[in-house]
């Protein structure tokens, strides 16, 4: 029996890890501890008997989860790939240079989605524009994505959900993973892991993640004459550690490096290789001689610790405590045309647990926490009035709160979860964050979803919307330019951004339907409203707008479908419909610019017998978004998007070949401004004059790049006994 | 643009030609083989505990050599093997699952 002892406790961490997915009310530290609990081992089967992308039935809050066989569905190369298939989640690139990607849910921006790492937050402030691309799809073992007002465990900041990655776990038995990928477009993805369990009894265990890629080869597919993707040269590595005593005290700690360069922008058409051509200082000096290219060029490095110390109060580990600390230090140095924008950020938070589930229907958690944020941002940028504007705010932001969550279960039927947070922040006093959720089951095959509640979050302005640095217009800030008598910019401020959100979702569930026991129908509907916003407007021709609106909110309609039709072949089709609407002062309620108004995703999904081949096809479709107002109103045209990919599974290994964007659908006129005049265009492929305040980067709605073909290898070795 | 359509319809006609003859033998020839495959079903008693197991137990019987078939249940604690006797046999699949730290005690076997 000794034999076996290592693959149990192995399983046993592995089940509390699920537990954790189950329940995302509960925070991962003490629920993983918790352990011999009747439950865990339902929930465990549950999570990953489900469709690789799909609804859980079992959570209380309404949740989209991809496994990792749904993140095996495309390339997914990085975090922001893998919500391709997913109609809740859009994706879009923030402007035409950077590369930075930026999600949407609920038709607002992704910065009103709080990240959670294995439900520590991050992704916050600087590190918001490019973190979704900084995360590797291989390094993840699944995503959830929880709609509306989840847990106040994880601080208010939540707006419109939360999306917890779950990584690939310390615990797991494969001591080697290696991904190597390569696409069309050269970029070059090469990923390890690697899971190791130091001793007999199960008490360590350590998994080592390694990430690398590049772009190498410059594309202009559109002939804008700027670059579609930067040059980029990444590399992250992450140490996570598990210790897990008799006792039943568990500690998870872990360090982070991440360094990114990526330069965009013009290149040099006289050159056969399309290279970036844009240098800060050259540009800056503006010899009228010399062929100025304009471009960008970005540095991120950031490091990260965490740690999570889960301690048992009593025998069944019933009654239990968490501690959960995150260190982050975060550095940005860019340059965009003449705008040059350094800034650092250093973080830490600190959140202490208590959780009693003595009673099998009522359990409660209560904790403190804090959370320090300093920013330190050099902006320099040409403005009319007075010249150039340089501003240099450094900024203390500090939240400290207590909060408290009741839950109540009456077996599978019914379960509500009130939650309460009162929270000091620095700048603006105390604040309350209540939060509500219900959840019905009537009979087994409906479930019905309430859930709502406040969020607070302070504003990044810059890096928010990293978009209005690749355009030289000028900033306003609350509708006046920046002088003597407004000299706080918005824009150099952080504002506590405040809203509400409500929403429910109907799921009907058809067991005698199809192949398998899981098809089913769902409705949500989910409305933000917000109290208090921070917004560029992109609107005029030669200014963005920083300001506050009147009012601003989004309705959100989702229909999900999910069917096996015949056996290992599965249909999944989702729409999303969207109305957001936003009123400036002075111009009315309005339609959210560059919002799409709906999006529809059908995957369809076949795989031979022991998947020994599968095939997937991911169609999506558009909808129309307006365009800015300097652009003449109008929307954008409807486009589908086509994805398909073959995955051949052998003993240890796998390889996949695919292509994205099959339509070749790519939006032209990307670069938005004046047109260049001869003199100045000579030598170059640009067609508008970036050197006037007209021009505009960030005017993204559509693919930038054509066709893309790609294909990899994983190799998996499991551990033997 | 019909035009186009067309030629490149021909082109793909064109090239697949010389190879359709060798999938349509490989077909006839995977058919061949299937005739001849000595199918059996052998059921392990096993000791799983959790849902990662399972997917540790698909992720490498299902590819083990002559394998056709697999069932990993948690509830019952069993592994159904269906294999090509031509190929493997219970004892070697049997040492298989044993390698992966899981024991596997020969319950039944069928032959189909």
């Amino acid at each position: 029996m000794r034999k076996y002892f290592l693959p149990i406790s192995i399983c046993t961490l592995c089940t509390f890890d699920m537990l954790a997915f189950a329940l995302p009310q509960t925070p991962v530290d003490t629920a993983l501890i918790y352990a011999d609990r009747k439950d865990t081992l339902t929930a465990a089967t549950f999570t990953a008997s489900g469709p690789a992308n799909g609804l859980s039935k079992f959570k209380d809050v309404r949740t989209e989860v991809i496994n990792s066989a749904g993140l095996c569905k495309m390339a997914c190369c990085n975090l922001a790939e893998s919500f391709e298939n997913s109609a809740s989640v859009t994706v879009g690139y923030s402007d035409a240079v950077t590369g930075a990607r930026q999600i949407r849910l609920l038709g607002l921006s992704g910065v009103y989605t709080q990240m959670l790492e294995e439900n520590r937050p991050a992704m916050r402030g600087l590190a918001a524009p490019f973190g979704l691309s900084y995360v590797p799809g291989p390094w993840l073992s699944s995503i959830q994505i929880a709609k509306g007002s989840p847990s106040v465990i994880n601080g208010g900041e939540s707006i419109t959900g939360q999306i917890n990655l779950e990584y690939r776990k310390p615990t797991d038995e494969i001591p080697l993973f290696v991904n190597a990928s390569i696409m069309s477009d050269s970029r070059i993805d090469f990923n390890i892991a690697s899971s190791l369990q130091l001793d007999k009894q199960g008490h360590w265990s350590t998994a080592i993640l390694g990430h690398v890629c590049g772009n190498f080869a410059g594309f202009d597919m559109n002939s804008d004459g700027i670059l579609d993707d930067p040059r980029q040269l990444g590399i992250n590595l992450a140490n996570r550690w598990l210790y897990y005593a008799d006792s039943g005290v568990q500690l998870r700690f872990g360090f982070s490096f991440l360094r990114d360069q990526r330069a965009g922008g013009e290149y040099d058409p006289s050159f056969n290789s399309k290279k970036p051509a844009y240098n800060y200082d050259t540009y800056l000096k503006g010899d009228s001689t010399a062929t100025r290219f304009w471009g960008s060029t970005i540095l991120n490095q950031s490091i990260n610790a965490y740690f999570k110390l889960g301690i048992p109060l009593n025998t069944d580990n019933s009654r239990n405590m968490a501690v959960v600390g995150d260190f982050s230090d975060y550095f940005m140095n860019s340059a965009f045309g003449k705008t040059k924008y350094d800034a650092s950020q250093t973080s830490g938070f600190l959140n202490l647990l208590f959780q009693d589930q003595t009673l099998q229907a009522h359990h409660f958690t209560a904790g403190v926490s804090g959370r320090i944020d300093h920013y330190n941002e050099m902006f320099a940028r040409p403005m009319p009035t007075p010249g150039w504007k340089t501003v240099n705010p450094i900024s203390n932001l500090g939240i400290v709160g207590i909060f408290g969550e009741y839950t109540f279960h009456l077996e599978d039927k019914f379960s509500l979860i009130a939650g309460l947070r009162g929270d000091w922040y620095s700048n603006d006093g105390w604040k309350a964050v209540p939060r509500l959720t219900l959840k019905y089951a009537p009979i087994e095959q409906i479930v019905l979803r309430f859930n709502g509640g406040r969020g607070l979050r302070y504003s990044s302005p810059l890096t928010d919307n990293i978009g209005t640095l690749s355009t030289t217009k000028t900033f306003k800030s609350a509708h006046e330019y920046v002088s003597a008598t407004n000299p706080s910019p918005l824009f150099a401020s952080h504002t506590l951004e405040d809203s509400w959100v409500f929403g429910g979702n109907i799921t009907l569930y058809f067991p005698g339907f199809g192949a398998a026991d899981n098809s089913y129908l769902s409705f949500d509907c989910f409305c933000t409203q917000f109290t208090k916003q921070l917004l560029a407007i992109y609107d005029s021709s030669t200014t963005i707008d920083f300001c506050n609106p009147k009012r601003s909110f989004s309705n959100n309609y989702q229909v999900d479908f999910f069917v096996e039709p015949l056996k290992r072949f599965t249909i999944m089709a989702t729409f999303r419909y969207t109305d957001a609407r936003v009123d400036i002062f002075g111009l009315g309620l309005r339609e959210r610019p560059m919002v799409s108004k709906y999006k529809g995703v059908l995957n369809l999904q076949y795989a031979t017998n022991l998947k020994k081949w599968v095939f997937d096809f991911t169609a999506s479709v558009n909808g129309p978004c307006r365009l800015y107002d300097y652009l003449g109103g109008g929307t954008t045209p409807v486009y589908p998007l086509l994805y398909a990919q073959v995955t051949h599974n052998m003993k240890g290994w796998s390889i996949y070949l695919g292509g994205e964007n099959l339509t070749n659908f790519t939006q032209k006129d990307v670069l938005q401004g004046t047109a260049i005049s001869e003199s100045k265009a000579q030598g170059r492929a640009i067609k508008v004059d970036p050197e006037i305040n007209t021009f505009d980067a960030s005017c993204v709605w559509g693919p930038l790049m054509g066709i893309k073909i790609y294909a990899g290898v994983r190799v998996t070795l499991w551990k033997k006994d | 643009m019909e035009k186009r359509l067309m030629r490149i319809i021909v082109a793909v006609a064109l090239l697949l030609c010389p190879v359709l003859p060798g999938v349509s033998s490989l077909v006839e020839a995977d058919a061949a083989a299937k005739v001849q495959k000595q199918l059996q079903t052998v059921v392990f008693k096993t000791h799983l505990h959790c849902e990662n197991c399972v997917k540790k137990v698909m992720a490498n019987i299902s590819y083990v050599k002559g394998v056709e078939d697999l069932k990993v249940s948690l509830e019952k604690q069993t592994i159904t093997v269906t294999f090509n006797a031509n190929k493997t046999d219970a004892d070697k699949i049997a040492k298989e699952i044993v390698d992966l730290g899981y024991p596997a005690i020969k319950v039944n076997t069928q032959q189909q």
